[in-house]
């Protein structure tokens, strides 16, 4: 799943975006307000991790554009600010979650679980799917007790599919999912993890919608 | 502090003009005594010369009628005529310079016959002194005199005169001018009452004594002090909130990185227990400096009163408050007892003295719950960390109904009756502290020994959140017999709802009306 960090701090930003990484997400950094708004018109994002102070200004503000144009990114704020009014801020603008500094990273990845969980309307991480079960918090899954083994990028793209709950996904927006704002891939690497998906999976897991894109199978969303 | 005596306004005022009055009218008095006395005898000098007169004309109008017979000798009786006590008349015929044989005189003349010149002279008979006035006209003497005492008598009636309305005047003038000065002074009290009930984080200014002239001055510097104090109170807020920032990303920063690295190593599964233990020991680093960054904030937040913000704790949640702190550090001492090489933590023994006949709900602490769970907290981590042998740390919540022993709370008690408080006794059985390291335990960053526990800002917080709320932080050095150390957390309570806006202490006494 592609996450946006804005973030002004490089330091910290590159420790979330390894680590989210590590936990089988898709980082983008963004150190500003206006690099924020560029990385959300170009990318598509399943949530965003935002920070308050930065250069360009206040991050509650970047927060309520978004949901002043009905935007329903997910957002969690990132901050340093633990007074309870600014908590009360962050939540009254729009936000979904609010986290301080300094924060464990396992903290922040299961919050991040919570909050996409809620925004695709899951009840649990854990996902009945035919014979297979996907558990999305530990980006795992299992046939029969036994552990389908995944690639990093087959398993972002299952999971985007699985985040869009039935929504049509373009080959554009997997891109981003897999690979971020990472600019030397080839333009069929989609349709390359599409197919080794369906080879582990199963053919009629990802359905292919002609000139839109693809989606995760009815059968998958229902279970 | 209460007014050193003596320094009343009113009192000054009053003193003031009654000195003025007392100096003044003293001064006309003593110049219109001077003068009254003067011009009286005066008044009496010529009554006596005018008596004689009027004595010799009459002598003189009778003589011409006695002339025929004037050859016959004198009668040796005298004759007498009455007169008024005080006042004596003499008339006497003068053959030579020693025959000098009274013709009549007043019943009570002193007699006259050692006066020897005409004119104003003094006498002494009977033992009382007399003011005389002597005439010698045709071989006839006539003599006058005013008894001393008498004209004394009348001079200290005239004087009695003067001095007895003007010290009724006096009197009714003080307290005329006590009134006046009351009545004036009004203003001035309004503004130490509105200055007494206003919160002690109010940003509005000062209304009161802005439509008197003396004091419009005074409340214009004061509203300006105040808004100097709210902006430099705003300042130190928004630096505690700069410096949290500045503070908590860095550390957040090498907080991430040390934990992305923990887990690289354990998704390799890499056997280098050395790395392993280095980023353990990193970690517990950043989680003391992180713990050590938070009370630092929180102690600036704290002296700063923006913690504070007039937040209350209802009386309800004074007891899960104090369970939960309880919780908390039974739970952190669990956690810390392997690293201090110790099997168990701690056991912890809670008791709260529910406070009969009144319920907790009739109560309301002047502290934010998180702050008193964060006092709390400080003081039980403390005892527990310290704290030896198997018998358990005693933290105990009390409801107390003497006075505060709190300096602070002195300043702020406007009531004579003893305000009810809350008392939290944490007492440990530690190696504890003597009574000077008691009195250095609340200094910033003060540690007993060098060992890498605390920040050593634990109970100065506890204090300052103590004094914020106008209460205190007592340290009691163990006995011989009851070794440690014993922490008393006295809070004031206020009455819940009712009294909260005047800010003032309860009474029991108030407490028992209400229930």
């Amino acid at each position: 799943m592609h996450i946006l960090i804005v973030e002004d701090s490089a330091l910290v930003a590159d420790g979330i975006k390894t680590g989210l990484e590590l936990h089988g997400f898709t980082a983008d950094i963004a150190a500003s307000l206006a690099q924020a708004r560029s990385h959300i018109a170009a990318s598509h994002f399943e949530a965003c991790i935002l920070d308050l102070g930065l250069p360009d200004g206040d991050g509650l503000r970047l927060l309520g554009q978004w949901r002043a144009a009905a935007r329903q990114l997910p957002v969690l704020i990132l901050s340093a600010r633990d007074r309870i009014e600014d908590k009360v801020a962050g939540f009254q603008t729009g936000t979904d979650d609010y986290l301080t500094k300094p924060f464990d990273l396992t903290e922040l990845v299961l919050r991040l679980h919570a909050l996409l969980r809620r925004a695709s309307g899951r009840a649990s991480d854990r996902l009945d799917f035919g014979s297979f079960e996907i558990d999305m918090a530990r980006a795992q899954v299992t046939r029969g007790g036994q552990t389908v083994e995944l690639a990093r990028r087959e398993w972002a793209l299952l999971a985007a599919l699985v985040q869009a709950n039935g929504r049509v996904l373009s080959a554009g927006q997997l891109h981003d999912s897999l690979y971020g704002a990472e600019l030397d891939v080839g333009s069929n690497t989609v349709n390359v993890h599409v197919h080794h998906l369906r080879r582990k999976l199963g053919q009629d897991v990802i359905e292919t919608v002609r000139g839109l894109g693809f989606r995760l199978h009815a059968r998958a969303r229902s279970a | 502090m209460k007014p050193a005596a003596g320094k009343s306004l009113r009192l000054r005022l009053v003193l003031g003009v009654c000195l003025t009055m007392c100096v003044l009218w003293s001064s006309v008095a003593a110049w219109m005594f001077t003068s009254m006395r003067q011009e009286l005898h005066s008044m009496l000098d010529d009554r006596l010369i005018a008596s004689t007169r009027m004595v010799a004309g009459v002598v003189q109008q009778l003589q011409p009628a006695q002339q025929p017979g004037a050859s016959r000798a004198p009668s040796a009786d005298i004759l007498s005529v009455i007169a008024r006590d005080g006042v004596a008349c003499e008339v006497s015929l003068v053959r030579s310079e020693v025959d000098i044989r009274p013709l009549a005189q007043t019943a009570n003349s002193p007699g006259f016959g050692s006066l020897e010149t005409p004119g104003f002279g003094h006498i002494l008979k009977g033992g009382k002194a007399w003011r005389t006035y002597v005439l010698e006209e045709n071989g006839i003497r006539i003599a006058t005199a005013d008894r001393i005492d008498v004209r004394e008598h009348l001079v200290e009636s005239f004087a009695y005169t003067l001095i007895l309305p003007f010290l009724a005047a006096l009197v009714g003038s003080l307290l005329l001018t006590w009134w006046c000065c009351t009545l004036g002074l009004r203003p001035l009290q309004r503004l130490q009452q509105e200055l007494s009930r206003r919160p002690p984080r109010a940003s509005s200014p000062v209304r009161a004594g802005q439509d008197v002239v003396e004091l419009a001055p005074l409340v214009l510097s004061l509203n300006d002090l105040l808004g100097r104090m709210n902006a430099a109170i705003e300042r130190e807020r928004r630096w505690t909130a700069d410096a949290a920032h500045e503070l908590r990303t860095p550390l957040t920063a090498i907080k991430t990185h040390v934990q992305v690295a923990q887990l690289v190593l354990e998704r390799a599964g890499s056997a280098l227990p050395q790395a392993q233990a280095a980023l353990q020991q990193a970690g517990l680093g950043i989680t003391h400096m992180h713990a050590t960054l938070e009370h630092l904030l929180l102690l600036a937040r704290v002296e700063s009163g923006a913690a504070q913000q007039g937040a209350s704790t209802p009386g309800a949640a004074l007891a899960s408050a104090f369970e939960q702190a309880c919780a908390q550090s039974r739970h952190q001492a669990a956690l810390a007892a392997p690293a201090a090489g110790s099997a168990v933590a701690p056991a912890l023994d809670i008791a709260i003295d529910h406070p009969a006949p009144w319920g907790w709900e009739q109560f309301e602490l002047p502290v934010a719950a998180p702050l008193l769970t964060c006092a709390i907290t400080n003081l039980t981590d403390n005892a527990l960390r310290h704290h030896q042998g198997r018998a358990p740390v005693s933290a105990r919540l009390a409801l107390c109904a003497e006075a505060l022993p709190c300096a602070a709370r002195e300043g702020m008690a406007s009531g004579t009756a003893a305000p009810m408080h809350l008392l939290v006794r944490i007492a440990d059985r530690g190696p504890g502290l003597t009574a000077e390291e008691c009195a250095l335990a609340t200094q910033r960053f003060w540690r007993k020994s060098s060992a890498p526990h605390g920040s050593g800002l634990g109970l100065t917080i506890v204090q300052r959140i103590a004094e914020s709320a106008g209460g205190c932080l007592r340290l009691l050095p163990g006995t011989a017999q009851e070794p440690g150390l014993v922490a008393e957390l006295r809070l004031p309570l206020l009455a819940a709802g009712t009294q909260m806006a005047q800010g003032l202490p309860l009474t029991g006494a108030q407490l028992l009306t209400q229930s």
